[in-house]
């Protein structure tokens, strides 16, 4: 920019000169202590330029000079880029135009943490293996991949049957919960299968951590303000599990009735884990969404340091996942509180013992109560199997 | 009344057949009636889950009528059951074995939900599979 003075200066200084002016008056009103006031002061310290345009601002008003300066900026658009286009400019409630210079910082990495120490990337749990074998069943819908599933936003936006978690609207961030229901039938686990099983570790969540920018304060004694980059500090939990085949599954034999029983169990641990992750994971992402952009953003602190440690401290990031985390695992881990529970319901499913099913002896018939009945007397007589 | 558990070894190779019995025994000398939906197990526990469905619990079905579900004990007869199992993962395997006083649907692989339906516990079986 080539007008002769340095705008974001001047800007500035007149802003200053403002508050200045003002404390002047109530100085005055209070004592007539100071020999040399404040404004004389600052009138010594400005070249000529300078002073013009503190005349001007007291004669015709901010928004005379804002204009003023404005219209010789535009003359110099032609020329060069406009100074509007390489610093966004925001208004000022004194209806100034300051220029913004946010905290630039690298892309979110698919890290553990990020420079503030949030959690980043993924967190799974060894307790759950994550595998997934598509057994060729047929009638089975495959609605989603682990491998996939862990991808996190990528994946949301893919999957037509995720579930989205929360009333969130839009934005660029799609924080979500993704119930990827019923991903495939298997062998049951308890014969060395795939069937029976989450697809993904108990307290696993996929994170982008927040990036924060700031802006320093406009004015000397003005609020800096801090806010988060879009398309980050966005989470994903993702669920999905695996039936069991009815009928055969090695020495076991599981009925229908057992095998939609066993759906509604994994069913549990989905929305077990989907309540924590509305107490947990949904209040976050509303935080998150409401300091998203510049606009939204948090004006607090002396400096953009301030600012950002102040916003850091009302998203609550670590603390939310990490709560998140912990009670699903306490929840949904094996032998966990949604096992006990539901194990103990009147209807689970259960090993009513060897049997003969259609000329085959399975060591376990399982079914649900009350059971197949008696095992066929020799000659066709005794219960229904 | 005595429940045990009992199988031929306590540590198994992941390959082999593992065959585990719990027997109840009426240790009197009177006669007893159990109802054969009193005895639940053997229930195995691997010690490190699964990582999936809780294994079920053994029960028997119901019989048509009420008077097939009860057993009569004389003094040191047995009641029992055997399970097997084929593909337990390798670690510890605690198996429980307990009998109830009164029917009860809501059943742990280690005891009823319902605390007063218990009338005995085996005392649990340790196993390592190799």
């Amino acid at each position: 920019m080539n007008i002769g003075i340095n705008l974001d200066e001047v800007l500035t200084t007149t802003m200053e000169h403002d508050h200045l002016h003002n404390d002047e008056k109530l100085q005055k009103t209070k004592t007539e202590q100071s020999p040399t006031s404040s404004s004389d002061l600052l009138h010594d310290g400005l070249n000529s330029q300078q002073q013009q345009i503190l005349r001007l601002q007291h004669s015709h008003g901010n928004a005379y000079v804002q204009r003023w300066i404005a219209s010789l900026q535009r003359q110099e658009t032609h020329e060069e880029l406009s100074e509007e286009e390489m610093h966004p400019t925001e208004p000022t409630e004194e209806g100034v135009e300051i220029h913004i210079h946010g905290t630039e910082q690298p892309d979110p990495q698919p890290t553990q943490t990020n420079e503030f120490d949030e959690m980043d990337g993924e967190i799974e749990s060894d307790v759950v293996p994550i595998a997934f074998i598509n057994q060729g069943k047929t009638g089975q819908g495959m609605l989603s991949q682990p491998g996939n599933a862990s991808s996190g936003f990528s994946t949301l936006q893919k999957n037509e049957f995720g579930e989205l978690g929360g009333t969130l609207d839009g934005g660029d961030a799609p924080h979500a919960f993704v119930n990827g229901g019923k991903a495939a039938s298997g062998l049951v686990h308890w014969a060395g299968g795939i069937g029976g099983k989450g697809n993904q570790g108990v307290g696993s969540i996929t994170l982008v951590a927040p990036v924060y920018k700031t802006a320093e304060p406009a004015a000397a004694g003005g609020q800096a303000k801090a806010w988060i980059e879009a398309g980050t500090g966005t989470t994903t939990v993702t669920r999905s599990y695996n039936g069991v085949n009815t009928g055969a599954n090695g020495q076991y034999y599981i009925t229908a009735g057992a095998s939609a029983r066993i759906d509604r169990h994994e069913e549990r641990h989905i929305t077990s884990t989907h309540a924590i992750y509305g107490t947990n994971i949904l209040p976050l992402e509303t935080r998150v969404r409401l300091r998203t952009g510049e606009a939204n953003a948090l004006v607090q602190g002396a400096d953009g340091a301030a600012a950002r440690t102040a916003l850091q401290a009302i998203i609550n990031w670590n603390t939310s996942i990490t709560a998140f985390s912990q009670a699903d695992t306490t929840a949904n881990t094996p032998g966990g509180t949604t096992d006990t529970a539901d194990s103990g319901s009147a209807d689970f499913y259960r090993n009513y013992g060897p049997r003969d099913v259609g000329g085959t002896n399975y060591a376990n018939y399982i079914d649900v109560p009350p059971g197949p009945g008696p095992a066929p007397a020799p000659g066709g007589g005794g219960g229904t199997p | 009344m005595k429940l045990t558990l009992q199988t031929a070894k306590t540590t198994w190779k992941q390959s082999e057949t593992i065959e585990i019995q719990v027997l109840a025994i009426n240790d009197s000398y009177e006669g007893a009636t159990l109802d054969r939906r009193w005895l639940v197990g053997p229930n195995a526990a691997p010690a490190r889950p699964m990582g999936g469905l809780p294994m079920p619990v053994s029960v028997e079905s119901e019989a048509p009528t009420s008077t097939q579900n009860q057993v009569y004990l004389n003094p040191w007869g047995v009641f029992g059951r055997i399970r097997t199992y084929n593909d337990l993962p390798a670690g510890k395997v605690v198996v429980h074995a307990y009998l109830l006083n009164r029917l009860s649907d809501a059943l742990l692989l280690d005891k009823p939900a319902e605390a007063d339906a218990l009338w005995i516990s085996a005392e649990p079986l340790e196993l390592t599979i190799e």
